[in-house]
């Protein structure tokens, strides 16, 4: 990991402190995996008030200058109990996300917060209890790493 | 409209030579050299925007993609009109059409540039939009802020004390105070080397406009703010570059005094200790040459203009955009541009519409002509199927026989013509000679190969008594017609083939050879031009090889009944045989020689394109005539 990412990383993640709908857990000592445990509130219709998701960030060597890889999961070595990946038109079952600032749209300028904040935001303003169209087909066959699928971004609305 | 072609016709064809090098140069020559030359002034007056966006365009130079008005039948041909083009002529194209719009809105070159390509360059749908619609909206859609005009100010400031550049996360310091820059209608500053960062990560993630790297801000890049990021960067890398540099002259200047001493130490020592030395050298430039062998003079030339065009471009942010702006041009305009097909030419080709009103669209074009262009390196290609030069054969032709050469229902249809099944175990079987009295390989059963019952009805080994079924008799008139059909195919199919394999070799043959010529060029001392003469004669015979090889493509779905078929098949042979000349003249002549034979090379070469335009003519002239010649490939 470059010099760069170390400054900024452990500068960002200060910024987690202020916000109580965002909980960071860093299980490890490394600077490269986190998770945002993620509460959704005043969107009772969709999301139950008691439901925490759980956010994985892997930090590529190049952060800032490439983007992180981000998505939901239900479980994997440093987690203890499943979790649920939300109800939402642009997350598919298997936690992938389609929001274009975590692709095509990545910025420097971005933060692991801002980024937390969007997906956070994203779901508050949702009201459709439903996954993307084609949502089986892309689980069976999409890679591992959201950010080798070709996402395709043409719906602003929601 | 008719003086317009005149004028055309003037410019470009005053000789009756088919594909005559020497005229095509010509133009060519003055087409490179008034672009290079515009081009340089770009570079010389940057600053100066007038000159960079110019408000009128050279004069084009068009190209037809069948040299002549008339066959030498005198039959009118329709053509179809094309420009080879550069990145560079796209970009002085794109240009003028910023400086035009410029002219009527006057908002600055660099808004145009913005709005041009947030409109994919419609320059009508902008204009209609700006004066009829609301004019901020329009611009703040594109990316630009409300307040219009050209940048005039230094962005890249020092920051204050204490800043911090939300990127990197580095901070300013009375010291190592950093640089910020930021677009000149936001507010959002980053350290300088974070922002060059981050227009490449978005010129790499294939956006033709750059956003503030703010994600909440919406306002693009413009050109001139982009030129002041790469002027930053360019002194950079040059700065870097010249330390690498220093760094390097040290390295070599230690090396040099330690061989200076061993100079010293041995002039002492015999001289021949020397000798070896330098022939080791010699050797290993040989073995570089050789390597490089495989591509002929021109290509490798090519591919070394390309490499340093590259280089050029990836150390420039301002030329990175500029070709990228240049590349989506041409992609997203497929209906008039067509990139040239060979690797690592980036030239392309513009349509310019036909010689005649009679034709209309390209799709009927091709049902009776080829529309072969030349690309700015001259490498010819059929422009609808983009596919390598394939006169005489029609698109349609070169698709079927390709498809046919690779079915296997030709395979198929010669087992059909040469074997039967065997009637106990369904194996094909051939006859390969002997009496009737057949026994089958796999499974010993014994059968007539003419009734095809058990052998054991039979008497006579040679006579078969039991075949007058009418059935069987039908079975074998088929049997016939298809075997007579498998003949011809079998015949055209071998002929193209030595032709395919003939220009395949002389492709290898002769850029070994050239590479030789070039080698004895510089030893003799002659000079570069005088040894063109070499290089025109192999492109004639290369082009005339694939013409023959297409020949019999089309021979083969030619119309059987066609009275034509012995006048062609005459050209043909003619053509060939000067072909074989040609080819046999480079291969005995020792590349020492070459120079002195230069006018027994012309001599020949010029009869082999002769032939070869008349080949084509005379196919040219029946597909205009002969709506029906075709029939064998429907």
């Amino acid at each position: 990991m470059s010099q760069i990412s170390t400054t900024r990383i452990s500068k960002e993640l200060l910024k987690f402190q202020s916000t109580s709908t965002l909980n960071l857990v860093q299980p490890t000592d490394s600077l490269t995996l986190f998770y945002v445990d993620l509460k959704v509130e005043g969107n009772e219709a969709v999301y139950p008030p008691d439901d925490i998701y759980r956010l994985r960030f892997i930090i590529h060597p190049e952060y800032p200058f490439k983007p992180p890889q981000v998505q939901f999961i239900t479980t994997d070595q440093h987690t203890t109990k499943p979790y649920k990946i939300p109800m939402h038109p642009h997350i598919y079952s298997n936690g992938h996300i389609c929001l274009n600032i975590l692709y095509d749209g990545w910025t420097p300028a971005n933060t692991l917060h801002t980024v937390a904040l969007s997906v956070q935001s994203m779901l508050s303003g949702n009201s459709v209890n439903a996954r993307p169209e084609g949502d089986k087909s892309y689980c069976s066959s999409a890679p591992l790493n959201p950010l080798h699928s070709k996402w395709v971004f043409d719906d602003d609305k929601v | 409209m008719y003086s317009q072609e005149v004028s055309d016709e003037e410019l470009y064809e005053d000789d009756n030579d088919f594909y005559d090098d020497d005229s095509e140069d010509d133009v060519d020559d003055e087409l490179e050299f008034d672009t290079e030359d515009d081009y340089s002034v770009n570079k010389l007056n940057f600053e100066d925007e007038d000159d960079e966006f110019k408000t009128t365009l050279p004069p084009r130079f068009v190209h037809y993609c069948y040299p002549q008005k008339f066959t030498r039948g005198m039959l009118p041909t329709n053509r179809m009109k094309y420009e080879p083009v550069d990145y560079e002529d796209i970009e002085l194209k794109l240009k003028c059409k910023i400086g035009n719009l410029n002219k009527i809105l006057q908002i600055g070159t660099d808004d145009c540039t913005v709005l041009l390509i947030y409109y994919h360059w419609n320059d009508q749908k902008l204009l209609e939009d700006y004066t009829t619609q609301d004019t901020t909206e329009v611009r703040r859609k594109a990316g630009l802020s409300d307040i219009a005009g050209n940048l005039e100010t230094n962005l890249i400031q020092t920051a204050k004390e204490g800043d911090m550049c939300l990127i990197c996360c580095s901070e300013s310091t009375a010291e190592n105070p950093l640089n910020v820059f930021h677009l000149q209608h936001c507010s959002h500053s980053y350290c300088i080397d974070c922002y060059i960062a981050c227009v490449k990560l978005a010129a790499e993630q294939g956006n033709l406009l750059i956003n503030c790297p703010e994600p909440s801000c919406k306002l693009k890049i413009r050109p001139t703010e982009l030129h002041q990021i790469d002027a930053y960067n360019t002194r950079i890398l040059e700065k870097l570059e010249a330390e690498k540099k220093q760094e390097n002259d040290a390295i070599r200047l230690r090396r040099l005094t330690e061989d200076q001493i061993k100079v010293k130490y041995q002039d002492d020592f015999d001289d021949s200790l020397d000798s070896p030395d330098s022939d080791d050298d010699d050797d290993d430039v040989q073995k570089e040459i050789k390597d490089e062998d495989l591509f002929n003079f021109h290509e490798r030339s090519l591919k070394r203009q390309r490499k340093e065009k590259e280089d050029k471009r990836k150390k420039s942010l301002y030329r990175n955009y500029w070709y990228h702006i240049c590349k989506n041009y041409i992609m997203t305009n497929r209906k008039t541009f067509k990139s040239c097909p060979a690797a690592d030419c980036e030239s392309s080709v513009e349509y310019l519409g036909f010689d005649s009103s009679n034709i209309v669209s390209i799709d009927e074009y091709i049902t009776t002509y080829i529309p072969i262009v030349e690309c700015t390196n001259h490498h010819r290609f059929c422009y609808y199927c983009n596919a390598e030069d394939h006169a005489p054969a029609l698109c349609f032709l070169v698709k079927i026989w390709v498809q046919t050469c690779k079915d296997e229902s030709k395979t198929l249809s010669w087992l059909s013509a040469n074997t039967k099944d065997c009637p106990g175990c369904q194996e094909p079987i051939e006859k390969n000679g002997g009496c009737n009295h057949m026994t089958c390989k796999s499974c010993h059963h014994e059968f007539c190969w003419v009734c095809m019952s058990d052998w054991s009805r039979h008497t006579d080994n040679y006579n078969c008594g039991f075949a007058r079924d009418p059935r069987i008799s039908n079975d074998k008139e088929k049997q016939e017609k298809s075997r007579a059909s498998l003949t011809k195919y079998l015949h055209f199919v071998q002929m193209f083939d030595i032709h395919r394999v003939s220009l395949k070799k002389d492709k290898e043959f002769l850029s070994k050879l050239e590479m030789r010529v070039q080698e004895i060029q510089q030893k003799v001392g002659v000079s570069w031009i005088e040894a063109q003469f070499y290089r025109e004669c192999i492109d004639i015979l290369l082009k005339a090889r694939v013409t023959l090889m297409w020949s019999f493509a089309f021979m083969y779905y030619m119309n059987p009944k066609s009275k034509e078929i012995p006048a062609v098949q005459r050209l043909q042979n003619i053509l060939s045989f000067n072909v074989e000349t040609l080819s046999k003249l480079f291969e005995v002549t020792a590349s020492e020689y070459v120079i002195q034979k230069k006018s027994e090379f012309l001599t020949t070469a010029s009869s082999v394109k002769n032939h070869q335009f008349n080949m084509i003519d005379k196919v040219m002239e029946l597909m205009i005539t002969d709506k029906n010649l075709l029939s064998g490939a429907l």
